[in-house]
């Protein structure tokens, strides 16, 4: 068996693997098979760790997806071509995935040179040990699915901006998942290094084509920014019958800026981590977030920062609407180090549960070791106000569309903060689209 | 001299670090089943608290030692610690039958830590339950309390006295299952309070039980219980303190309370265990389950701690809200200076329609320790508006010191409201330097920083309680400000 | 009658110097100036005579008149200072979260009291002074209730001091640079403020940077500081001189 079920099967994955690649670069191999050893010693974590308390593997090691698929798609869907058309006409940078291969044709390959662009495996086999062991050694890599991505991705890009390099376009990575290939990870790994005074916006979207059409995506997104770099990365998962885990992590220098929005609108079972590491001082991380659930969906956030130096600021906002039988958790750790004086790190949460069998599980945590900051975090649950329910209504404002009204409300309070224009324009579209649907299933079921 | 110069210091910094010579029985050292079954023996157990003992040492036997408090120690080796030590009865045979009784080796050492026991000089308004190593060694205020209904006692007494009370609900509330010290203690307890408020009464007195860890090499294991039927009020105090030594001790204690329909139990607890010196050698190991159930409709218990002690802290009062429109509340104080180590908290656990709980968590770190708030609040599917609010600051003072909060928010219903909030400030030389410049000497200056950063959990104690628990905060905090 | 008297006072902070010479004498009644550009030694000069631990004095002197005697300042707490009459209305006053305005006043009405051999005063007999004293600035009351300076705007936190000033009534005020930061209204009511704790045996001195705040609070005496030393004295009309042309004119007056 070479599935992801048990820590047998993935030696097994992992051995077949190591015997089939033979023209990958020694150490390339070698690099990979310290991040599955990781997971082989640690052994496949349950509820009872700390870090899993609240979500369950189970629902996914069930499903046995199989971990070395084929690294050329054979998907051949009329959708995907009208998807990508769609894409472009409003982004220029496209980059495409399809059931975690990249798609070189469809993707915008000109103009992604200009970019720094290469392919994982081009990169992998260019780049020297040392480069690749920075990346490796990262905040968050020694994480499950960042680990087991590591060890397994096959696809994926990597990007060099250039110093003072201003990338107008923000840069579209689709990875669409096809109904036909339902039974294999799609692990696709994404590094991203910005050299000085760089600026570089991405916008990551995981979509389905078919509404029924599952499958597992395991992301790996890498962000280094060198000194007055300036970067975006907004995240968007909708695709309701996906199992979805992803790592983010963040490497933050001098006078750095990282704006960061995760969407979850839609996955099956969703375990997102996102980790940032300051290693100077006057850097600045906006960590913001939305997760809007349905039926049995599960999403949990994982979010970890790192003041390990001072003069750094971390705004932190993750807001959910959780409807049905619907499940959620936030975790989000802030460390300040003992050398991180003048640290100013906010953190907030909160939730709206719209129905009694949905489920919040929130832990904002604070680790503080310098004395001389100023944090603070907070975590709010509830149901919508009756009073500006009562309010609404006595507008002549039904109830339902009063609900909705302040819902809206709510999610878009998180969404309207980001800086970048364009991003908040796809993400209110996308939030909009998960309130449409509300209202549709709303009126079928009245 | 240099000597009388160290020993006055060392007494400011930790004035109840004496220790009392008297004659003590001990056990051997260990722990086994024989262990178990003398100190029924001893103690003339019935069969079914022998039973339970037996029962909570095989389940204790199956399980691990908790990792997960945010403190870091040297393992506990349970085979090096004894199980019962106590002053041996000059009479020999029985203990003391009345209070004249008492040693007067004992009657001093409790007049040193300010708490008079003789019939003479006992404080009014407050009963007293004193408990020395493993025993009680007697109760003041008994016929007053007697003539109320109110039954105070240790509970060895209570278990000879009252053993259907006992029997009906020893382990309701922390089960021998319920976590590791808990089984521990289970297995091996040995005295404690135990306090009964009969319906419809409300307690003429404050009750309050001073526990004094004397003899080497021994664990304290005491256990206490208290009922309050229905539409009674109790309010209850606990102080502890230990000799200095250099090696760790063990206390692991377990605390049940019951509150029946429109029932109040508050529950206040100063403690302040030797917490090892400066290099962090010595001190208690201060292993606590702590917990109340709100059993009826509109009862409501509340905790209240000033934790100043104990080299390591792990304990986390809380309470099951099972009642209907039941009302958990949990204030606390918690200073670390030195290399003490806190991992405490609360649960909130939210069973019942239009419960509401309050969490005031008020943490001050210096020097190197580490302090850590840590508490559930934990809704479930049946509490129907049930509302929490839990505020959780930190003040750190200095710069090696840690501050860490970690709420655990489960919420698995939609009609209720659940907040957290929780903020990081420190004191500075600064603020004192200003204060100083208006006439405030540092002490006074310490002093109001302290109360404005407590208020909200000193207004919650008995106004006694709430002086000498500033007095101690006070004391602790000096020379690590400035 | 002698009340302050500096001598060749020299003062450092991280090992540097910045007062190198210092020397003023004021007297009972009077209202000085202290003028001086950016870096010149006028906030070390105020935080010096609090007694802040950063300074450090190196030589020099400072004596001020208790009971009659002269005694020496620097020996003393920055409480004891305080105490003995000498008030710094501060540049950047502290927030202190949690202790309440009128809780710290009280504190320090006390504290005075105490060391002068008074009786202390109970909260009920103190509310009514608190009262009357805000009245006579011109303050809202809710300023009593509200936290030692924490979310006080600028303005507020400089009538704050004011305020101090009045429940302390110090004999010497040392206001430094109370005008910066303040907005025409609330330096009017701040400069009201002061002169209407003036008597003729109090003294203040206006450390500041401009001669704005000189057109509320009159000055008998104007002193430019310059690198740490006093290098000119003057009547009110030197400010006025200063505000037209700047410092500069007095260093190349000083260097012919």
């Amino acid at each position: 068996m070479t599935t992801f079920s048990t820590v047998q099967s993935i030696e097994q994955a992992w051995d077949q693997r190591r015997r089939s690649q033979t023209d990958e670069p020694r150490q390339v191999t070698e690099r990979r098979e310290r991040s599955v050893r990781k997971i082989l010693a640690d052994g496949l974590p349950t509820t009872r760790h700390e870090e899993w308390k609240y979500t369950s593997l189970r629902p996914l090691l069930e499903k046995g997806f199989v971990l070395n698929g084929s690294v050329k798609s054979n998907a051949v869907h009329p959708d995907v071509d009208r998807l990508v058309q769609s894409k472009k006409q409003a982004y220029s940078l496209v980059l495409v995935f399809i059931d975690g291969c990249l798609d070189q044709d469809l993707s915008d390959k000109s103009a992604l040179a200009a970019i720094g662009f290469k392919t994982l495996s081009q990169a992998e086999s260019e780049y020297d040990a040392d480069w690749w062991d920075a990346w490796q050694s990262a905040p968050g890599m020694t994480g499950l699915f960042a680990a087991m991505n590591a060890g397994f991705a096959r696809n994926g890009a990597v990007f060099k901006i250039k110093k003072n390099q201003i990338v107008d376009k923000p840069l579209h990575i689709l990875h669409i998942a096809t109904p036909g290939s339902s039974s294999e990870v799609s692990a696709t790994r994404l590094v991203f290094a910005l050299e000085d005074g760089a600026k570089l916006r991405v916008v990551e979207e995981f979509i389905a084509i078919g509404s029924t059409t599952s499958g597992w995506s395991n992301g790996l997104t890498q962000f280094k920014l060198g000194a007055l770099a300036d970067c975006g990365y907004y995240r968007i998962v909708s695709a309701p019958d996906l199992f979805h885990t992803g790592s983010v992590s963040v490497v933050l220098d001098r006078g750095s800026c990282f704006e960061t929005f995760s969407l979850l609108a839609g996955c099956r079972l969703a375990r997102v981590n996102v980790d940032v590491k300051y290693t100077a001082p006057d850097a600045e991380c906006i960590i913001n977030g939305l997760y809007l659930t349905r039926h049995n969906e599960h999403v949990d956030h994982h979010t970890c920062v790192d003041h390990q130096v001072g003069y750094c600021r971390t705004h932190q906002l993750y807001k959910g609407i959780l409807n049905d039988e619907s499940r959620a958790v936030f975790n989000g750790k802030i460390f300040i180090r003992k050398d991180a004086q003048k640290t100013e790190a906010y953190q907030t949460s909160k939730n709206l549960l719209l129905s009694k069998a949905a489920e919040i599980d929130a832990k904002p945590q604070l680790e503080i070791d310098a004395d001389d900051v100023k944090a603070s975090h907070g975590a709010a649950i509830g149901s919508v106000d009756p009073l500006e329910l009562f309010y609404l209504q006595s507008r002549c404002i039904g109830r339902a569309e009063a609900m909705a009204m302040l819902c809206r409300g709510f999610a878009d309070d998180v969404v309207m903060r980001l800086k970048d224009d364009s991003a908040k324009r796809l993400l209110n579209a996308r939030v909009a689209d998960w309130f449409a649907q509300e209202v549709r299933r709303a009126g079928a079921s009245s | 001299m240099a000597e009388i110069v160290k020993e006055s210091l060392t007494d400011r910094e930790y004035k109840y670090g004496f220790e009392t010579q008297i004659e003590t029985e001990f056990f051997p050292k260990g722990l086994s089943e024989d262990i178990v079954n003398l100190i029924a023996d001893k103690r003339n157990d019935p069969p079914f608290v022998r039973e339970f003992r037996i029962k909570a040492y095989r389940h204790w036997l199956t399980l691990k030692e908790p990792t997960w408090a945010d403190v870091s120690y040297a393992p506990v080796d349970f085979q090096e610690i004894r199980y019962y030590s106590a002053p041996k009865s000059k009479k020999g045979g029985e203990g003391p039958k009345s209070l004249d009784e008492i040693d007067p080796e004992l009657l001093e050492t409790f007049n040193k830590l300010g708490i008079p026991l003789s019939e003479q000089k006992r404080l009014t308004g407050v009963a007293i339950d004193a408990v020395f190593d493993s025993v009680s060694v007697g109760t003041t205020h008994q016929e007053e309390l007697a003539a109320a209904g109110v039954i105070f006692c240790s509970l060895t007494e209570a278990i000879q006295n009252h053993p259907e009370i006992v029997e009906k609900y020893l382990g309701s509330v922390v089960p021998y299952k319920d976590n590791y010290y808990a089984a521990l203690n289970s297995a091996v307890f040995t005295d404690g309070s135990f306090v009964f408020i009969p319906k419809g009464v409300r307690c003429p007195l404050d009750l309050s039980t001073y526990f004094r860890i004397n003899a080497r090499e021994t664990g304290q294991f005491e256990r206490t219980l208290i009922v309050a039927e229905e539409g009674s009020y109790v309010s209850y105090l606990e102080g502890c303190t230990a000799p200095m030594r250099d090696e760790n001790q063990l206390h692991a204690a377990v605390v049940e309370l019951v509150a029946l329909e429109k029932a109040e139990i508050k529950y206040s607890t100063v403690q302040n265990w030797y917490a090892g010196d400066k290099e962090g050698k010595g001190g208690i190991y201060n292993f606590v389950t702590k917990r109340g159930i709100c059993q009826g409709a509109h009862s409501k218990i509340s905790w209240t701690q000033v934790e100043t002690g104990s080299a390591i802290t792990w304990k986390y009062p809380s309470v099951i809200l099972k009642g209907d429109h039941s009302a958990g509340e949990f204030y606390s104080v918690a200073l670390t200076n030195n290399k003490m180590q806190a991992d405490t908290g609360t649960k909130m656990i939210h069973i019942g329609k239009n419960t509401s709980s309050r969490i005031i968590s008020k943490g001050i770190s210096c020097d190197d320790s580490r302090n850590t708030y840590r508490g559930q609040v934990k809704i479930f599917p049946s509490a129907e508006n049930a509302r929490n609010f839990s505020q959780c600051d930190s003040m750190l003072v200095g710069d090696r010191c840690t501050a860490n909060t970690h709420p655990y928010l489960e919420v698995k219903n939609d009609s209720a409201i659940v907040e957290h909030e929780a903020t990081t400030s420190k004191i500075s030389a600064d603020q004192i330097f200003y204060m100083k410049s208006r006439g405030i000497d540092e002490e006074g200056a310490v002093s109001l920083l302290l109360h404005g950063f407590c208020k909200d959990v000193f207004k919650t104690l008995p106004l006694e309680f709430s002086v000498e628990a500033v007095k101690l905060l006070e004391m602790k905090l000096e020379g690590s400000v400035g | 009658m002698t009340m302050l008297e500096i001598k060749n006072l020299h003062a450092t902070v991280d090992g540097k110097e910045i007062l190198k010479g210092l020397s003023l004498k004021v007297n009972e009644g009077e209202v000085h100036a202290i003028m001086g550009p950016n870096g010149s030694g006028k906030s070390t000069l105020s935080k010096v005579l609090a007694g802040h631990p950063d300074y450090e004095v190196t030589s020099g002197e400072v004596n001020f008149e208790v009971n009659l005697r002269m005694r020496n300042v620097l020996d003393m707490s920055p409480e004891d200072r305080a105490r003995n009459g000498i008030f710094l209305a501060y540049q950047y006053p502290v927030e202190i979260p949690g202790v309440p305005n009128s809780v710290f006043l009280r504190a320090a009405f006390n504290a005075v009291c105490k060391y002068q051999g008074a009786k202390e005063v109970s909260e009920e007999a103190f509310a009514p002074v608190l009262k009357e004293k805000c009245k006579l600035l011109g303050m809202d009351e809710k300023f009593i209730d509200r936290e030692v300076n924490v979310a006080f705007s600028g303005g507020e936190k400089k009538r704050n001091e004011i305020l101090q000033m009045a429940i302390i009534q110090p004999r010497l005020a040392f206001l430094d640079e109370t005008d910066s930061g303040l907005d025409v209204d609330s330096l009017r009511i701040v400069s009201d403020g002061v002169n209407k704790l003036r008597r003729k045996d109090n003294a203040v001195v206006l450390v500041t940077h401009y001669q704005r705040i000189l057109n509320y609070i009159v000055p008998d005496f104007v002193h430019v500081l310059y690198q740490g030393k006093i290098i000119k004295s003057g009547g009110k009309e030197l400010a006025l001189e200063i505000e037209e042309k700047g410092y500069d004119w007095i260093l190349k007056d000083l260097a012919h």
